[in-house]
C-alpha cells in the first residue's frame, strides 16, 4: 500500500527536555494505525509536528513521498492531514456550523448561514453524522463536540484524520460508536492515526501500532501480533506490578454521610438528592462522564462552595457548620480535580505549595509565618516521594507533571489524615508515579482512613475501590461493591441507562 | 543571581528608554537638552530640589504600595486618584469637627482618617468586585469621578475657605499638622530642605514600604492574599476565601493611598485645594510595575518617579516650550516599555544565546 | 423636551463611536480601557490639523490617522509583546494624556486649547431632507451628518459579527483564540485588523467631539467618555444592538445633567459638581446591579 506519510529521524526538544528523540515510522494509506506509549512518551508531540503545530528540530517528514515542511495548520490541512485534539479545539460560543466553517468560510462579507448549511448537509449525509448545525457547541454533550471536531476535518477535505486521545473523555457506549465510525470513515477510504494508551481499545481498533517510550520508538508490529500483555509490557518497557492484595475494613459507622444534596446550576439542576455513606477504611468510586456534577460534589466536600441543600455530616456534625481550616485539621485530606488551576500555585515555591492550606497550623507559626520550618516540611516531602529536583525554593512550574502532583500528594497525605478526596490523582502522570500514588492510597485506606475517588479512568476506579457509585445528570445512577462491577453495566448507568 | 539580574533587565532597560524618548521629545520640541540635565542636577543635588524631590517620593511610595498590594491580590486598582482626595478631605472634616484636641491624640487621629477613608472608598470597589462581580478596573476609575466631583463639591461649599484665591478648604488647625524635615533638622542642629515641603510623612512612608513587606511576605494573612493573586481557585481549595481578599487588599491599597493626604494636607498645604494631586494615582500604577510590586522595590522607583515629577517641573520654569505633562508622556513609555517585559526577556535571552554560543564555537 | 433628546442624540454619539471601537477590539480579545486615550488622540488631532488646513475632513481623516496609531501601541503591546492588557490599556492612556498638551503647547502655545475653528472648518449640521420639516420631531433630523453615522453602526457590526465570514474570525478570536489557530487563521493577524479598525471608529468619537460638538480641542475634553463607553459595552453584553441602547441610556444622562446644572429644585440650587458626576454615578450602579453576570469574551481576563 502507499504512503500516506512518513517520518525520518525526527527530533523536537522543549527546552532541556527531549520530547521525540530521532523517530522515524511509516503509516500506510487508508489504514487505521495506533500510535501508543505512556504519558509523556510524545506521542501527541510527533503528530502535533506533522500537523504543522510544532516544527522539529531536526529529520524529515514526507507526505505522499512527498518531503514537506509545514509551517502552520492551514500547511497541513492543504495537503489533507487534520488532527482531533485531546482538548477540543471549539468555539463554545458559536454553533455547530460556525465552528466547522471557521476559518473556511463560503464568503467573507456575505452571510454565510445559507450556504454552510447546505454544504455540511451534503457531507452529514455522506458520512452518516446527524448533528444539529445550529445547536450552540456549548450545549452538546462531549460525544457530539467530538463529532463537530469530526466535521471540521471532513468539510476540509482531510484524508488522514489523526485523532489524540480520543476516547479519553467518552462512556464505553460512546467509545463502541466512535469505533464504528473511525472503521466507516476507512471504509470511505481516509487513513486514520489513532493516539492512545489504552490498550484494549487499540488492539480492537488499529491495524498497525507503533509504540513510543521517552521519546523513542521501540518498534511497529501488526496488531494482529500482539496481546494486552505483550503489548503492555512494550510500553512500560518491564513487568507492571499487580496491586498488593487489601485487608477487609471491619469498621460500620459512616465517617461521612451525604444526604440529599442538591445544586441548582443556571437553567438546570447540577446535582439531585445524591446520597452515600463513607465508612472508614474503605475506598469508594465514584465513575462518570466528566460534567454530570462530579466537579460540584468534589467542591461541596472540599468545602469551597456553600450554596447546595441537603446535608453532609462529618461523623455525624454537620460539615456546613465548620470551617475549611477546622476540617483540615480533623483530618480532611484534598487532591483538588486539576492540579494546575486548582491543588498548586505555579508561580509559588515548591516550600509555598506546601504551606498552601496548611499556612495557618501552628507549626508553621499561625499568624507570623515561620519559613524555616516551612522549608523543613518541604524537604520531608521532597525525601519521601522523591520530588526531583530536590529545590524547596524552586518555582513549581519546572516541575513535571509526575512530580507535581507527588508534592500535592505528599502535603495533603501527612498525618492524621482521615478522610482522602481524591480527585483524578492520576492524571497526566507517567507509570512510576502513578504506582507510587496508588500504593500510598491504598496504604491510607488500609491505616483506616476513608476514601472517596474519583477518576475518569474506568480503570483506575476498579482497581482501587471497594464500592463503585456511577454519577449521571447530578444523579447517583447506581451503586455496587467491585467484585460485582462489570465495565458494562457501568457505562450503561454512565450514560443514563436503567438501575 | 542570574534571575535576579534578569529580572532588573526589563526595568532597566524600560528606564533608560523612556528617558532617552523624553530627551528626544524635548530636543524635538526645540529645547537643548543641557536644559534637561540642568534641571536633573538642581533636583538631585541641590538642598532645595532634593527637598521637593522628596516631598514627591512620599505620595508615589503610597500609591505605590496603594497599586502592588492589589496587584499581589491579583486587582488592579487604578482607583488611587479618586482614594487619595478622599483621604485629604476626610483630614480637614476631622480636624474641622475636632479642633481641640492636643497634638499627641489629633496626629494619630488624623492619620487614622486618611487612611480609613481611602480604605473604604478602596473597599468599596472591592466590595463591589466580590459581592456584584464588576470589574474592579472600571469601578474605580468611575470612582475617582466621584471621589473628585465629591470633594470639589465640599471644598467649593461646606468646607469653603472665604479667604482664599483658589477653591480650597479652611486650614486644619496646628495641633494637626505634622514638622517639616526642615524643621525636625533644625531641631537636632542640622538644618536641611528649608523652605521645602518635605515632610515627616517620608518617614511614615517608608515604613509602610517594610510593613508591607512583612505582610506579604512574613504573615500568613498576606500569603494568603498572594496566593488569590496567583490562583484564585487553588485559594479556594486551600480553604482561603477569595472575596474576603479581595476586599482586604483593595481596603489596604484604597488606605495607602488615602495616606496622601497626610503629606498634603497634614505636612503641607494644610487645607485641600483644588486639583492637588498631579496625578499621584495613576503613577503609582507605574511606580509599582517598575518595583514588579515589590514593597521595598518601590522605596527606589518612588524617589525615580520623585525625581521625575520635579524635573518636570522644574523644566517647566526653565523652558519656555515645555510643559509638566513631559512627566506624564515619559510614565506612559515606561509603563508600555515594562509592560512588554516578555518581549525584552527573549531579546535577553536571544542575546545570551549568541554571547555564549559565540564563546564556545561549537 | 425635544431638545433634551436632540442633545441626548449628541451626546450620544461619542460614546457609540467608542463603543462600538471598543466592541470591535474586546470581541477580537483585547480588552480596551485605552478608549479614552484613542479619543483624545483622534479629536486633538482632527481640531489641530482642521485648523491647520481649514478643511474638516482632512482634519477626519488626520484624527482617524491618530486613533489608530494610538491603537496600534495597544495592539503591539498586547499582541506581540504580550503585556497585560490592562497595564498597556493606563499605559496608552498616560501618553495620550501627556502628548496632546505638550504637543498643542508646541504648536498653539497655550496649553489646554487649540484655537477654535471657524463656522465653515467645523461639521456643521445636515438637514434630512423631509423629515426635518416635520413638527416636533424636526430639530431631531438636523445634526451633523456623523450622528448619523453612528447610529447605522451598531447595525453594520451586528451584521459583520454575526452574517459575515470576517465576523466569525473576530468572535472567534475572542473567544477561543487557539481554535481560530488550528482552523489555519492567525488569530494575531485578525486581532491586528480589528484593533485598527477598532481604534479608527473609537476615533471618531474624538473627532466629533472636537470638530463637531465643539470647535477646539480643550484638555481633557472627553472627560472620562472612554470609560463610559467601556461601561456601555460591559452593559450591553458585548453586543452592538443593547450597546447602542446602553448608549443612548447614559447620553441621555449627560443631556439631563447639562439641563439641570441651571435648574432649581424647591429653591435648592443643585451644586454642579454633584449634577455633573450623575453620568459616572448611573454607570456605577448599572455595573454593580443590573448587569447580573454578563460573560466578557472568553479570552479577554486571560
Amino acid at each position: 500500500m502507499p504512503s500516506a506519510f512518513s517520518f525520518t529521524q525526527v527530533t523536537k526538544r522543549f527546552g532541556s527536555v527531549c520530547a521525540n528523540d530521532g523517530v522515524s515510522f511509516e503509516v500506510e494509506a487508508g489504514t487505521i494505525h495506533g500510535v501508543v506509549g505512556e504519558n509523556g512518551a510524545g506521542k501527541s508531540t510527533i503528530l502535533k509536528t506533522l500537523y504543522g503545530l510544532y516544527r522539529p528540530d531536526s529529520g524529515d517528514i514526507h507526505v505522499r513521498g512527498e518531503k514537506v515542511d509545514f509551517r502552520s495548520p492551514q500547511d497541513a490541512l492543504a495537503r489533507g492531514i487534520g488532527m482531533v485534539h485531546q482538548h477540543f479545539m471549539l468555539v463554545p460560543t458559536l454553533s455547530v456550523w460556525q465552528n466547522v466553517v471557521l476559518g473556511e468560510e463560503p464568503f467573507a462579507w456575505k452571510p454565510n448561514r445559507a450556504a454552510s448549511i447546505a454544504a455540511l448537509k451534503s457531507i452529514q449525509a455522506e458520512f452518516g453524522f446527524s448533528l444539529d448545525l445550529d445547536a450552540r457547541v456549548e450545549t452538546l454533550p462531549v460525544g457530539l463536540q467530538q463529532q463537530v471536531e469530526i466535521l471540521k476535518l471532513l468539510y476540509r477535505k482531510a484524508d488522514t484524520l489523526i485523532f489524540d486521545e480520543p476516547t479519553a473523555v467518552l462512556t464505553p457506549q460512546e467509545v463502541t460508536l466512535l469505533i464504528e465510525r473511525l472503521r466507516k470513515l476507512k471504509n470511505e477510504g481516509k487513513t486514520i492515526v489513532f493516539i492512545s494508551h489504552k490498550l484494549r481499545e487499540v488492539l480492537t481498533l488499529t491495524e498497525k501500532v507503533t509504540i513510543l517510550r521517552q521519546g523513542k520508538v521501540v518498534g511497529s508490529w501488526q496488531t494482529a501480533e500482539l496481546d494486552e500483555s505483550s503489548l503492555a509490557e512494550k510500553i512500560v518497557g518491564r513487568k507492571v506490578q499487580p496491586l498488593p492484595a487489601r485487608k477487609q475494613s471491619a469498621a460500620t459507622t459512616p465517617l461521612i454521610e451525604v444526604k440529599n444534596l442538591s445544586l441548582e446550576g443556571p437553567g438546570r439542576p447540577i446535582l439531585q438528592s445524591v446520597s452515600f455513606s463513607l465508612r472508614p477504611g474503605e475506598i469508594v468510586g465514584v465513575a462518570g462522564v466528566d460534567g454530570n456534577g462530579q466537579q460540584e460534589l468534589i467542591e461541596i466536600l472540599a468545602k469551597t462552595r456553600e450554596d447546595y441543600a441537603g446535608e453532609v455530616l462529618w461523623e455525624g456534625k454537620p460539615y456546613r457548620a465548620q470551617d475549611c481550616y477546622r476540617l483540615k485539621q480533623s483530618g480532611l485530606a484534598v487532591i483538588a480535580p486539576d492540579r494546575h488551576r486548582e491543588a498548586m500555585i505555579l508561580d509559588f515555591s515548591l516550600c509555598e505549595n506546601v504551606l498552601l492550606g496548611h499556612h495557618r497550623e501552628t507549626k508553621y507559626g499561625k499568624r507570623r509565618l515561620d519559613w524555616t520550618t516551612v522549608e523543613k516540611s518541604t524537604r520531608a516531602i521532597i525525601e519521601r516521594f522523591d520530588v526531583r529536583p530536590a529545590l524547596p525554593q524552586a518555582q513549581a512550574r519546572g516541575l513535571s507533571g509526575g512530580n507535581q502532583q507527588k508534592l500535592v500528594i505528599g502535603r495533603e497525605l501527612g498525618e492524621g489524615v482521615k478522610f482522602l478526596l481524591a480527585a483524578h490523582p492520576t492524571r497526566g502522570v507517567d507509570i512510576g508515579a502513578i504506582e507510587r500514588i496508588h500504593s500510598e492510597i491504598l496504604r491510607l485506606r488500609d491505616a483506616g482512613a476513608a476514601v472517596l475517588l474519583f477518576s475518569s479512568e474506568l480503570e483506575e476506579i476498579l482497581a482501587l475501590s471497594d464500592r463503585v457509585l456511577v454519577i449521571y445528570n447530578g444523579r447517583i445512577q447506581g451503586e455496587t461493591p467491585r467484585s460485582q462491577a462489570t465495565e458494562t453495566q457501568l457505562g450503561l448507568w454512565m450514560t443514563g441507562g436503567a438501575k | 543571581m542570574k534571575k535576579v539580574l534578569q529580572s532588573f533587565f526589563a526595568p532597566t532597560l524600560g528606564l533608560v528608554l523612556a528617558l532617552l524618548a523624553g530627551t528626544t521629545i524635548l530636543v524635538c520640541l526645540g529645547e537643548s537638552s543641557s536644559v534637561l540635565w540642568e534641571a536633573l542636577y538642581n533636583v538631585c543635588f541641590t538642598d532645595f530640589g532634593l527637598g521637593y524631590t522628596l516631598f514627591y517620593t512620599t505620595p508615589y511610595l503610597f500609591t505605590g504600595l496603594a497599586v502592588a498590594i492589589c496587584f499581589r491580590c491579583g486587582l488592579f486598582n487604578i482607583g488611587g486618584e479618586g482614594q487619595l482626595y478622599l483621604g485629604a478631605i476626610s483630614v480637614v472634616v476631622v480636624a474641622t469637627a475636632l479642633p481641640g484636641l492636643p497634638s499627641i491624640v489629633a496626629v494619630p487621629l488624623g492619620i487614622a482618617t486618611a487612611f480609613l477613608a481611602g480604605g473604604l472608598w478602596g473597599g468599596l470597589a472591592g466590595w463591589l468586585k466580590a459581592r456584584r462581580g464588576s470589574h474592579e478596573v472600571i469601578v474605580t476609575i468611575l470612582l475617582n469621578f466621584l471621589a473628585i466631583a465629591l470633594v470639589n463639591y465640599l471644598l467649593l461649599y461646606p468646607y469653603d475657605n472665604p479667604h482664599g484665591q483658589n477653591p480650597e478648604t479652611l486650614e486644619i488647625g496646628e495641633s494637626y499638622r505634622i514638622p517639616t524635615l526642615h524643621t525636625l533638622s533644625s531641631w537636632i542642629g542640622m538644618p536641611v530642605f528649608e523652605s521645602t515641603p518635605a515632610n515627616v510623612s517620608l518617614f511614615l512612608a517608608l515604613l509602610m514600604a517594610v510593613a508591607c513587606h512583612f505582610f506579604l511576605f512574613h504573615t500568613s494573612r498576606g500569603f494568603e492574599l498572594r496566593a488569590v493573586g496567583q490562583n484564585a481557585d487553588a485559594s479556594r481549595f486551600a480553604g482561603i476565601r477569595v472575596s474576603t481578599q479581595t476586599i482586604t487588599a483593595l481596603f489596604l491599597g484604597g488606605g495607602l493611598a488615602g495616606l496622601v493626604g497626610v503629606n498634603e494636607v497634614m505636612g503641607y498645604h494644610y487645607k485641600v485645594v483644588e486639583g492637588f494631586s498631579p496625578q499621584y494615582g495613576f503613577t503609582g500604577i507605574a511606580v509599582a510595575l517598575l518595583a514588579r510590586s515589590s514593597p521595598l522595590g518601590i522605596i527606589l522607583s518612588a524617589f525615580l518617579f520623585g525625581i521625575l515629577q520635579n524635573s518636570a517641573r522644574e523644566l517647566e520654569f526653565l523652558s519656555e516650550r515645555v510643559t509638566k505633562e513631559l512627566a506624564t508622556v515619559i510614565q506612559g513609555i515606561l509603563i508600555a516599555f515594562v509592560a512588554a517585559q516578555y518581549y525584552w526577556e527573549r531579546i535577553y535571552l536571544h542575546l545570551k544565546k549568541r554571547f555564549q554560543s559565540r564563546r564556545q564555537p561549537a | 423636551m425635544i431638545e433634551l433628546l436632540a442633545s441626548s442624540l449628541r451626546l450620544s454619539t461619542p460614546l457609540l463611536f467608542a463603543a462600538m471601537g471598543g466592541l470591535l477590539c474586546e470581541r477580537a480579545g483585547i480588552a480596551t480601557i485605552c478608549l479614552e486615550g484613542v479619543m483624545i488622540m483622534g479629536a486633538w488631532a482632527a481640531a489641530s490639523v482642521a485648523f491647520g488646513v481649514s478643511d474638516p475632513y482632512i482634519g477626519l481623516c488626520m484624527g482617524i490617522l491618530a486613533g489608530m496609531l494610538t491603537m496600534a501601541i495597544h495592539c503591539w503591546l498586547c499582541v506581540n509583546a504580550k503585556a497585560d492588557a490592562i497595564v498597556s490599556g493606563v499605559a496608552v492612556n498616560m501618553l495620550a494624556a501627556g502628548v496632546t498638551p505638550l504637543l498643542t503647547k508646541a504648536f498653539f502655545q497655550s496649553p489646554t486649547n487649540t484655537p477654535s475653528l471657524a463656522m465653515e472648518d467645523r461639521f456643521g449640521a445636515v438637514a434630512v431632507p423631509g423629515l426635518e420639516a416635520l413638527p416636533v420631531v424636526g430639530p431631531l433630523f438636523n445634526q451633523p451628518w456623523m450622528i448619523y453615522l453612528a447610529l447605522v453602526l451598531p447595525f453594520a457590526l451586528h451584521y459583520f459579527f454575526y452574517s459575515t465570514g470576517r465576523g466569525l474570525r473576530v468572535l472567534a478570536s475572542g473567544d477561543n483564540p487557539e481554535a481560530l489557530e488550528t482552523a489555519g487563521i492567525s488569530p494575531r493577524s485578525v486581532r491586528w485588523k480589528a484593533l485598527l479598525w477598532g481604534g479608527a471608529l473609537t476615533a471618531l468619537g474624538g473627532v466629533y467631539l472636537s470638530t463637531a460638538h465643539a470647535s477646539q480641542f480643550t484638555r481633557d475634553m472627553t472627560a472620562g467618555r472612554g470609560f463610559i463607553a467601556l461601561t456601555a459595552v460591559i452593559f450591553g453584553k458585548w453586543r452592538p444592538l443593547p450597546t447602542l441602547g446602553a448608549c443612548l441610556f447614559f447620553g441621555f444622562f449627560d443631556a439631563l445633567q447639562i439641563r439641570l446644572q441651571s435648574e432649581t429644585i424647591q429653591g435648592w440650587e443643585v451644586p454642579v459638581q454633584l449634577v455633573q458626576s450623575m453620568p459616572y454615578l448611573v454607570a456605577l450602579i448599572v455595573l454593580a446591579g443590573f448587569i447580573g453576570k454578563a460573560r466578557p469574551p472568553l479570552a479577554i481576563g486571560k
